[in-house]
């Protein structure tokens, strides 16, 4: 349990040293660390890190920066921010580290959270010289400022907002010149994966907020791999999981089917999903799935960079159909359309945001097509038509309860 | 070569659809989008040039 990022041990720098931190390392057997162990970055593509490390090492420009990217935009994570606010020396080791492998001369913390950028700073004015020279610049906070490319475009004093691929920051980023950018999630686990070794560490770690709106929300640490349904449980009664959002809003909105799967990006991947940032939002028993995506939908389509034309129009027509799907005053082409935009839409933006609104769309008609055609019609779903008559006091007390949508059987724990 | 879109600088005008229809398709909002990853053969590279040229907006460019 040593090489846990919250375990005991990694409280200080000092006794993070003790643990074997702070080490010297030389590039080739950094770049074979993160190999060996498989570590994937943990901003959400989950991107091979030891490939991303290669790929600047290897650049025939001399002039290389390292990232760490700080920028938590997702709404229902909260994982980075805990990270550099507590444990801020495994961070900027983590970079440390990377900027050695890559042979970086220029060193960043791209941050958001004030509180995170106080400590920060306050570690690097402390203790820099155990760290190198380390910048911490700050981002006004929106959802696709942490975004790679919008880092890089930020950096070199532009909007934070995120450009077209390639390139890649790694081939051209930060005035130009190869920039590794990695989240600060994955650069603490590098720096404990070089302190303890890779046997120790294993595949490491995985941070994960879960969170509920009937439960108390948690940020657990658990090992990469831990089958989903072991972490929802720490927050709630699995059989009130009725349906979950995963990878903050990256992985769509799934049923129970998917709580037997591993919290890797492959697995969740091949089950239709995705990890991203190993956010998880409970859908509990009461609780409306079409008006819960309406909500997501809207806050992608408000959280749009209004860049992209397909992403501009198309987030903006997905939320207006799902509010009048979810009001009940529907158009008679809303649910076809939804369809159609789900598929024709992907990949048409320079970032990943209207990606997720077509997965978010394609698993809500996938999964939940009768909640949302009986919404259309008019009728709501059973959920909120029991709610229209539990508000009718004359009502209720003569009236059956109606049934709740049942919980997939075999999604329970026996 | 690939052809990429840039789709912050496509402001629809849907020229680059006219000269090459097989690579370029466009949305239900007008704006372009590459079919097949962007790939270009190369009997269509004259095409592709075509595309790339034409857009007012020059948010067509390929690459290696």
């Amino acid at each position: 349990m040593t090489c846990f990022l919250f375990a005991d041990g990694t409280r200080t720098l000092a006794e993070f040293r003790t643990l074997g931190g702070l080490g010297e390392h030389d590039s080739a057997s950094l770049i074979a660390l993160a190999a060996e162990a498989d570590l994937r970055g943990r901003g959400g593509a989950g991107f091979p890190f030891a490939r991303k490390l290669s790929a600047v090492a290897e650049s025939v420009d001399p002039v290389r920066i390292a990232i760490a990217n700080g920028e938590e935009g997702e709404p229902g994570s909260v994982k980075d921010r805990v990270l550099m606010r507590t444990k801020p020396h495994l961070v900027l080791d983590g970079l440390r580290l990377a900027a050695s492998a890559v042979g970086a001369q220029r060193s960043i913390v791209y941050v958001s959270d004030i509180e995170s950028a106080v400590v920060l700073r306050a570690v690097i004015a402390n203790e820099g010289s155990s760290f190198g020279s380390i910048e911490v610049f700050e981002v006004p906070p929106a959802y696709v400022a942490g975004e790679e490319t919008a880092a890089v475009r930020a950096i070199d004093g532009g909007p934070a907002l995120p450009t077209a691929k390639p390139p890649r920051p790694f081939e051209a980023g930060v005035g130009g010149h190869p920039t590794l950018i990695a989240n600060v999630e994955t650069l603490a686990q590098f720096a404990m994966l070089a302190a303890r070794g890779a046997s120790e560490f294993g595949r490491g770690t995985l941070l994960s907020t879960v969170h509920s709106s009937t439960h108390s929300g948690a940020l657990v640490e658990v090992p990469v791999g831990t089958p989903m349904r072991e972490v929802l449980a720490l927050v709630t009664p699995i059989q009130d999981v009725r349906a979950i959002l995963t990878g903050g809003l990256f992985g769509g909105v799934q049923p129970a089917a998917l709580f037997d799967v591993a919290l890797e990006h492959d697995a969740l991947r091949a089950a239709g999903s995705a990890l991203g940032c190993a956010a998880f939002h409970v859908v509990s028993a009461s609780d409306c799935v079409v008006e819960l995506v309406t909500d997501a939908m809207s806050f992608l389509g408000r959280e749009s960079a209004q860049q992209c034309g397909s992403c501009l129009k198309g987030t903006a027509a997905m939320a207006a159909a799902m509010r009048r799907i979810a009001a009940g005053d529907h158009a008679d082409t809303d649910v076809e359309a939804l369809g159609r935009w789900a598929v024709s839409l992907r990949g048409r933006g320079n970032c990943a945001l209207l990606d997720a609104a077509c997965l978010m769309l394609s698993s809500l008609l996938e999964h939940w097509r009768l909640d949302l055609e009986s919404h259309a019609v008019g009728h709501g779903c059973e959920l909120c038509r029991a709610r229209v008559i539990a508000d009718d006091f004359a009502i209720t007390r003569l009236r059956v309860p109606p049934t709740l949508v049942p919980l997939s059987l075999e999604g329970i724990t026996t | 070569m690939k052809l990429v879109v840039d789709a912050a600088l496509c402001q629809g005008y849907g020229l680059c659809h006219d000269e090459a229809p097989d690579l370029l398709e466009l949305d239900e909002f007008g704006y372009a989008g590459t079919i097949s990853e962007g790939i270009v053969v190369p009997e269509r590279m004259s095409a592709a040039e075509a595309a790339v040229g034409i857009c007012p907006a020059r948010a067509l460019r390929l690459v290696d």
